[in-house]
């Protein structure tokens, strides 16, 4: 269970987040969506404290933070019961696809290598990325490669939660879809996932429940399909539009 | 009277030659110290540690706004002084004979302190080029900040250092001939005794720079093959 209360985050005079609660239960798969600017990927890194929230409580499973009052163990503790996935990727550059992967688990896990390797395969094989693709380093992979990786080495910490930013908006085109099937295979297996996206139709599909935020504040939740088909609000109804016209592909 | 005594020349060559160790040596390890030094205080600067910020500050501004030569003065002279003080004051480090301090041990100190200010900057520098998304992707996996500077800045960060390494060690060999204000013969030195002998001086002295010149290409060499070595990461395959 993820439980966020009343977060505010300012940068500078900017008040980015104005007071978000949420609930995920575990195993759901929530996609936020909103227009650039309404504060979605911050709300995200703060549930991960990539981004200190000023106020609020984050809790994921046992590991509760209270904004202000948390220490460095604590953030440790929450920041290992979530795992990240980047618009960009984030590999690390100076190690192969395997050992992306590998890393947490031998740092941070301190399984043996043996072990490491063993679930790194797994991970890498779950997400199709080709055998013989798994020295590589990222620098010679493509995009969607890059990214179904980092997807890897993000379930390879078993996290409690998955926090996914846009995590196609930076690809081609055509490398969009193998990635939103790998995303779709970790939605069935019941791991618990945050997705902030862009792509609508995916989200009708594999999301329990959507969020639309607007200037730093949640303005509608519910089922998937109530708030994508069904917008009870002007806000989200305008928001929708602009979207589908920009892409009528995609919804 | 010769322009340029070619038998002099090459009897001094492989005299001058011999002293190629010292330079190395001095040139080597004060580079190797003033690594762990820029390090430290590019770590100081970095996560902005406060009083310790401005006294690197003050460091990195000092010794590049002063001579080398007149650090090396200080050096020689001030250490010395300080122990000397010391034991006829207050009867402390009397266990160091400062006649017996070899002159390495000042010209080490100072060109480590002196590197060590340009190397900071440059470490720094090369650690912040790493990126934030390195750092918080290492951060999203439950790293801490140990275990990420170890596994994901410091070998990325090494590789953006690399030329400015080479640069700096080349800079280090040609800046210690001024060691001789210590006493200790290095390839120049050695070269203006040799002339000193015979009032021959042009010949010890393209001598002298040829041997240089010559360290200085090796180390350029040395520098390319491991550069091309350890950026085998970012050339891409396919």
């Amino acid at each position: 269970m993820i439980t966020i209360k009343n977060v505010k985050k300012k940068f500078d005079n900017t008040e980015i987040l104005k007071g978000i609660s949420l609930n995920v239960e575990d195993g759901k798969v929530v996609a936020i969506i909103g227009p650039s600017g309404s504060g979605k990927t911050t709300l995200l890194r703060c549930i991960n404290y990539l981004e200190d929230p000023d106020v609020g409580v984050i809790s994921v499973g046992d590991s509760l933070i209270t904004a202000g009052k948390a220490g460095k163990k604590d953030i440790l503790e929450l920041q290992r019961r979530t795992s990240f996935v980047f618009q960009n990727y984030n590999l690390f550059r100076n190690k192969t696809a395997i050992e992306n992967v590998m890393l947490a688990l031998t740092v941070v896990k301190k399984y043996p290598k043996k072990k490491a390797r063993e679930i790194a395969e797994e991970m890498l094989d779950k997400v199709s990325l080709p055998r013989d693709r798994f020295e590589y380093y990222p620098s010679s992979l493509s995009g969607g490669q890059q990214q179904r990786i980092a997807i890897a080495r993000a379930l390879a910490l078993n996290p409690e939660v998955m926090l996914l930013d846009e995590p196609t908006s930076a690809l081609d085109p055509e490398l969009v879809d193998g990635v939103l099937d790998v995303i779709r295979t970790v939605a069935n297996e019941g791991i618990t996932l945050i997705v902030v996206t862009h792509e609508l139709s995916f989200a009708a599909e594999v999301a329990d429940e959507v969020v639309f935020m607007d200037n730093g504040e949640i303005v509608e939740q519910g089922k998937a399909n109530d708030v994508l088909r069904r917008p009870r609000e002007l806000r989200t109804r305008n928001f929708l539009r602009s979207i589908r016209r920009e892409y009528p592909k995609i919804s | 009277m010769k322009l340029f005594d070619v038998d002099f020349f090459i009897e001094s060559f492989p005299k001058i030659l011999a002293k190629l160790p010292v330079t190395l040596l001095i040139s080597v390890a004060a580079f190797l110290f003033a690594v762990i030094i820029g390090f430290i205080v590019a770590l100081v600067k970095i996560y902005k540690v406060p009083i310790l910020q401005r006294l690197a500050d003050i460091y990195i501004s000092f010794i590049r706004g002063t001579p080398v030569l007149v650090q090396l003065y200080i050096i020689c002279y001030g250490i010395p002084k300080v122990i000397y003080y010391e034991q006829v004051n207050y009867s402390r480090l009397t266990a160091v004979d400062v006649n017996l301090i070899p002159g390495v041990i000042y010209v080490l100190v100072a060109y480590s302190v002196n590197i060590g200010a340009y190397q900071a900057e440059t470490i720094r520098s090369a650690i912040e080029a790493v990126g934030r998304g390195q750092m918080e992707a290492a951060t999203s996996v439950g790293m801490t900040r140990t275990q990420t500077m170890v596994h994901v800045i410091i070998p990325q960060a090494f590789v953006i250092a690399l030329p400015n390494f080479g640069n700096a060690l080349i800079s280090a060999v040609k800046d210690t001939s001024l060691v001789f204000v210590a006493g200790v013969i290095d390839i120049l030195a050695q070269a203006k005794i040799l002339g000193a002998r015979v009032f021959n001086f042009l010949e010890v002295y393209i001598a002298a720079a040829l041997v240089y010149w010559a360290i200085c290409i090796v180390i350029e060499v040395l520098i390319k093959k491991t550069e091309e070595y350890i950026r085998r990461y970012e050339r891409a395959i396919v």
